[in-house]
């Protein structure tokens, strides 16, 4: 019994002796800040390659801020929030690029909404450049806690053909509202 | 063939010759193995309307009208719809978009589409640029009046092997003195050869026996 309190009054004193050293690190390291404890994930499948249910063969991500998208029109208004985020009341939009022969399997929307009526939208959207578009995905927004993430699912894998056709990833977002990146889970 | 090596000493020597010389014509006509670095033979096809969809030779960057962005801040624009953007005003009538291909793919096509029911037309511009202040303007096509409004032009063949490190490359469309939905820039299409990766001897030899 008494070894036991003693080996327990050992640990606690190496414990505290190491917690300067953690602290230290934490800031003259480069590690990041704490992260945004406003920020709510909604689990989805695209999220398995984490875990061991990640699919054979592997799979990819193409993350897209959503500074990165640039509006569709000059009539639009469009702010800079912050943090990768942007606001517009029009739609903005940027080119996906990925391998021919890539399989999209969903893509993840991440956004800022704390409260707000209203959501944020999300559009995968094929072009034949001669009039022809089709939406391969489309999702909105559902929690309006701060930041968040929502994935969404294609109803089957899209395979990419950059030969036929041009694809662009679409947002609009109601007043107050920010699009922060989407995410975009596929297999090479 | 076949050869009976069972046969007289002259004969199967006859015979060896001739398979030699066979052999050797036949590689004569191979046409050798492209190494890394190497740029394919060309053309691949004469260049006409359909020059740039051989099928399963080139690769392809496609890039929607409705990602393309102005130049300058005072250039209004509007979106009539199916990926195409109009311009509507202003006096800087050009609009880019980055092109990020592998390095060292080959460009090769630009082709352009486009809704044009005007007297004006739209021209995109393959450009590449060195940082300090110079570009060059690899190829270009325009558009031209298409029945029903919606069309695609093809450039001429041209040759531009990527260089990541020194050349950024951008497609930048000028659509002219037009400002109305009567000519949209619907997207371009760049058709290239992809670079060829050996990596089979990139790390030399195994030092140590397996």
């Amino acid at each position: 019994m008494n070894k036991k309190i003693l080996d327990l009054a050992a640990a606690a004193a190496l414990f505290g002796a190491c917690l300067p050293a953690f602290a230290t690190e934490a800031t003259s390291d480069g590690f990041p800040p704490a992260q945004n404890l406003n920020y709510y994930n909604v689990p989805g499948a695209d999220q398995a390659t984490d875990s061991l249910a990640a699919p054979l063969g592997g799979s990819d991500y193409l993350f897209l801020a959503g500074s990165a998208f640039t509006p569709r029109t000059s009539s639009q208004t469009v702010s800079y929030p912050g943090s990768g985020c942007t606001f517009t009341d029009g739609a903005i939009t940027t080119s996906l690029e990925l391998p021919n022969g890539a399989s999209v399997q969903g893509v993840r929307l991440y956004y800022y909404n704390n409260a707000s009526p209203g959501s944020v939208s999300l559009f995968f959207t094929a072009y034949t450049g001669d009039s022809g578009l089709t939406d391969l995905l489309t999702g909105s927004s559902t929690v309006a806690t701060g930041y968040a993430s929502e994935y969404f699912p294609a109803s089957s894998p899209v395979v990419i053909d950059n030969g036929g056709q041009a694809y662009v990833l679409t947002s609009t977002m109601s007043a107050g509202l920010r699009l922060c990146g989407m995410r975009v889970f596929y297999s090479p | 063939m076949i050869i009976d090596i069972r046969k007289s000493g002259a004969t199967s020597a006859k015979a060896l010759s001739c398979m030699m010389l066979g052999l050797f014509a036949a590689s004569a006509a191979i046409p050798v193995v492209a190494a890394p670095g190497d740029h394919p033979v060309e053309p691949y096809a004469p260049v006409s309307a359909q020059a740039d969809q051989p099928a399963g030779t080139f690769g392809y960057l496609w890039i929607a009208g409705s990602t393309f962005h102005p130049l300058d801040s005072t250039t209004t624009y509007s979106y009539p719809g199916n990926g195409c953007i109009s311009k509507t005003g202003g006096s800087n009538p050009v609009f880019a978009h980055k092109v990020v291909l592998p390095q060292g793919a080959v460009a090769r096509f630009v082709r352009l589409y486009f809704y044009d029911d005007s007297t004006s037309s739209v021209v995109a511009y393959f450009t590449t640029y060195d940082g300090a202040g110079n570009f060059v303007e690899r190829t270009s096509i325009g558009s031209t009046d298409a029945v029903g409004g919606y069309g695609t032009t093809l450039s001429p063949l041209f040759s531009y092997e990527v260089n990541q490190g020194s050349a950024p490359i951008n497609i930048a469309v000028n659509m002219g003195v037009q400002n109305d939905s009567t000519l949209r820039f619907c997207g371009v299409r760049i058709a290239y050869d992809a670079p060829i990766i050996d990596r089979i001897f990139t790390n030399g030899f195994e030092s140590t026996p397996l």
